[in-house]
């Protein structure tokens, strides 16, 4: 009881836990902020609340992108970590909730609900994040796993007057929940059989034999469960497509990429440092006996298998028949998440390489399409039908080409991210030899083109049958546009830096202790 | 003493008297049914409220002012466990965890003064 | 001196009632119980693990749970609100605008 460790010099603190500092700071200003100004006018509060998000935002970037990259630190006794993981995947985070910031400004205003709730909430949401990626402790992966949730429930609900909205947020709350409550049950029985919650130190107590006993698989199994929820993986998928089509535009693309991107992160992460052998090449001579988590393999490595070629079908499968922009869109983050559980299975450097530029990429090119889809929505679920689509390419033919390039990267076409992080996955899994996975994954891909790029066709091949009048088009969505298809198009011509940084986040993995 | 063969006989009684106070209430109600005189009319059927007519269906909705205030309750109202083992070690660990607490009150002080300027504790609106 | 394994599967037997009420129940508030229920049920597990190991970990995640299932319920009643206000029910199968 009197070992109760409590210094800690600022300078680490700011160093490992800066992002979350500087949103949680900025957080409680925004409120503060959103208290002063009530009494003006409403354009003058979200202008305000707007930018100061899109401040705050740029800030945690700036922060993140300047620290020392080299070094690799844990804070609060082992709870937080800073390592070149967790900063990439913050970094990917943080930029979705920018891009979605800059968008929201403008989305707002078209649907006169300009509140600055939803702002605190967007930064509170990406705070929780962020300490869910750099949390090494399974109580802080919970609570930072809930301040997320909680935030995007909140956010999809944001719509009051919308019975979508309500039931999506309802259902994603519901079914959300159900997820954190094995996660969690399955951490109190990791807690019972290895008395410990720091991920690292359970991978050195169940190396030593305890790694195939039924407490242990159980456990694992709840906790994979409990992410395959957030990661929108096939069998508990049910959700996403009504959150997806219910919830605000510009959330639906932030919850599409930065939720996805955090529980594939701390997913990626408990996996591959409490159940693999990772740790074993740090060379620590504390985590030698950690190389017998390789026995783990045959127990999580079918399941993947499976739960990956089925989300590839499924998504891509329903996502033909869809007639809804954003449900198809939604089936098709179903069916991202399958190729991501690709590189998941190869369980290489390249497999968690091609994950990280994966989500990456994605978040690029999701954020995108649906601010794309906002602005020819003008009000929500004004104009989202995919008839509604027809002809649109020699109305708005600067919107209609952007959507277009999102769109062929998302199918996975060469002057594109989306290609390059494909080919990515699928070589690391051919090098670990599954064939047959790439080989049907390749597959689903196809399917998946020929819903893409229907919509282009309809764009501009088909004549109009109705009049679609966009939204105003405000300035910091065209810039966030513009950043997001040139961040497609530079990845895909160029993808050798985000490759190699990617790369360096993967291998610091090891190095969490 | 071998872990799991320990029988608690000390609460004996006890399981004993639940029994019977169970049993008794509804042997009794069971067996009264035999005897008692069952003469109803409408006054006897209406719910009993205290000797006053029934002013309402006893199922009416909540005014929706009761859920805010009750959530908002929830919401404060468990906070204040942190403050427990806090006030049990806050001695041990000296000013930091005086720091600390204050920290914490201040982040549910922003909330509080966010709800009350947002009129959510405003019962007519 | 009660046994470990009984509190444990007292704690699997709340836990699979909630699953099951989750799962079978069509009131949405019922169903927002039922989660309520299964966080409970961790909390046992722990806070009995907890004792048993003595370790004191495992009683601080209990701290920690109820505090967020709190923060949890406040969210999902606010929702359930605007829900009731948007479809004047509570029960899953009026609520079905969003399928395909």
């Amino acid at each position: 009881m009197n070992n109760i460790n409590m210094s800690f010099d600022l300078y680490h603190l700011w160093q490992v836990c800066g992002g979350q500092l500087i949103l949680i700071v900025a957080g409680l200003l925004l409120i503060l902020v959103d208290i002063i100004l009530m009494e003006k006018d409403q354009e003058i509060r979200g202008r305000w609340m707007g930018w100061l998000t899109v401040f705050i935002f740029a800030a945690t970037i700036g922060h993140l992108a300047c620290r020392e990259w080299d070094l690799h630190d844990t804070i609060f006794m082992n709870v937080f970590s800073a390592d070149k993981y967790s900063i990439f995947i913050s970094i990917v985070m943080t930029c979705a909730g920018l891009l979605a910031a800059m968008m929201s400004i403008g989305y707002l205003r078209n649907n006169g609900l300009v509140r600055g709730e939803y702002y605190i909430l967007l930064v509170f949401a990406v705070a929780g994040a962020i300490g869910l990626i750099q949390s090494v402790d399974l109580l802080m992966m919970f609570i930072t796993l809930e301040v997320m949730s909680l935030a995007i429930y909140a956010l999809a609900a944001f719509l009051k007057d919308s019975s979508y909205s309500q039931e999506g947020a309802f259902k994603y709350f519901l079914l959300g929940s159900f997820g954190s409550a094995l996660f969690l049950f399955g951490v109190a029985i990791i807690y019972g059989t290895t008395g410990t919650l720091n991920i690292t130190q359970m991978a050195q107590y169940i190396s030593g034999g305890s790694y195939s006993t039924l407490p242990i698989l159980v456990a694992f199994a709840m906790i994979m469960a409990g992410f395959f929820f957030k990661m929108a993986m096939v069998p508990f998928h049910m959700w996403t497509p009504d959150v997806y089509e219910g919830a605000p535009s510009v959330i639906t693309g932030f919850m599409a990429t930065a939720v996805k991107a955090a529980a594939f992160g701390v997913f990626m992460k408990v996996l591959f440092v409490g159940f693999t052998p990772i740790l074993a090449s740090s060379g620590q001579p504390d985590f030698a006996a950690t190389v017998n988590l390789s026995a783990l393999g045959p127990y999580w490595k079918p399941v993947i298998w499976w739960l990956a070629l089925l989300s590839m079908f499924i998504g891509n499968l329903i996502a033909v028949s869809q007639s809804n922009i954003k449900r198809m869109l939604a089936y098709s983050s179903i069916a991202h998440a399958g190729y991501m559980a690709v590189g998941i299975i190869a369980a290489n450097g390249e497999g968690r390489m091609g994950v990280l530029f994966y989500l990456f990429a994605y978040t690029l090119m999701n954020i995108g399409a649906f601010g794309v889809v906002y602005l020819i929505d003008g009000m929500e679920r004004k104009a989202q039908d995919l008839e509604d689509y027809r002809g649109l390419g020699y109305i708005y033919p600067s919107l209609s080409f952007l959507l277009s390039l999102f769109l062929v990267a998302m199918a996975g076409l060469p002057p594109t991210a989306g290609f390059i992080a494909k080919f990515y996955v699928f070589a690391a899994a051919i090098k670990e030899g599954y064939f047959l996975l790439a080989a049907l994954g390749v597959l689903t891909s196809v399917i998946g083109a020929y819903y893409y790029l229907r919509v282009i066709y309809l764009m501009y091949m088909k004549e109009k049958v109705k009049d679609v009048e966009r939204g105003p088009i405000a300035a910091p969505t065209v810039v966030a546009l513009v950043i997001a298809a040139l961040g497609v198009v530079y990845l895909g011509l160029l993808p050798e830096n985000l490759a190699s940084v990617a790369n360096l986040a993967q291998q610091s993995l090891a190095m969490i202790f | 003493m071998i872990p799991g063969t320990y029988l608690p006989t000390e609460y004996l009684p006890i399981l004993i008297m639940l029994l019977f106070a169970t049993g008794f209430g509804v042997v009794t109600l069971w067996v009264g049914r035999f005897f008692r005189l069952r003469r109803p009319y409408a006054e006897k059927l209406i719910a009993y409220e205290s000797g006053n007519p029934p002013s309402a269906p006893p199922r009416f909705r909540f005014s929706i002012k009761f859920y805010l205030i009750a959530i908002l309750f929830v919401v404060f109202d468990v906070e204040a466990i942190f403050l427990y083992p806090w006030a049990l070690v806050y001695d041990k660990i000296g000013i930091f965890a005086v720091v600390e607490m204050f920290l914490f009150i201040f982040l549910l002080l922003v909330g509080y003064a966010y709800a009350w300027r947002k009129e959510a504790l405003e019962w007519e609106r | 001196m009660v046994h470990l394994s009984w509190y444990l599967t007292v704690s699997a037997m709340l836990f699979c009632i909630g699953v099951f009420g989750f799962l079978t129940r069509r009131n949405i508030i019922m169903m927002l119980l039922s989660i309520e229920l299964m966080l409970n049920s961790v909390n046992l597990n722990l806070a009995a693990m907890s004792h048993y190991m003595e370790d004191i970990r495992g009683q601080v995640l209990v701290f920690f749970i109820i505090a967020v299932a709190a923060a949890e319920a406040a969210i999902g009643l606010g929702i359930v609100v605007t829900l009731f206000r948007n479809y004047r029910s509570v029960y899953t199968e009026d609520i079905t605008i969003l399928k395909g």
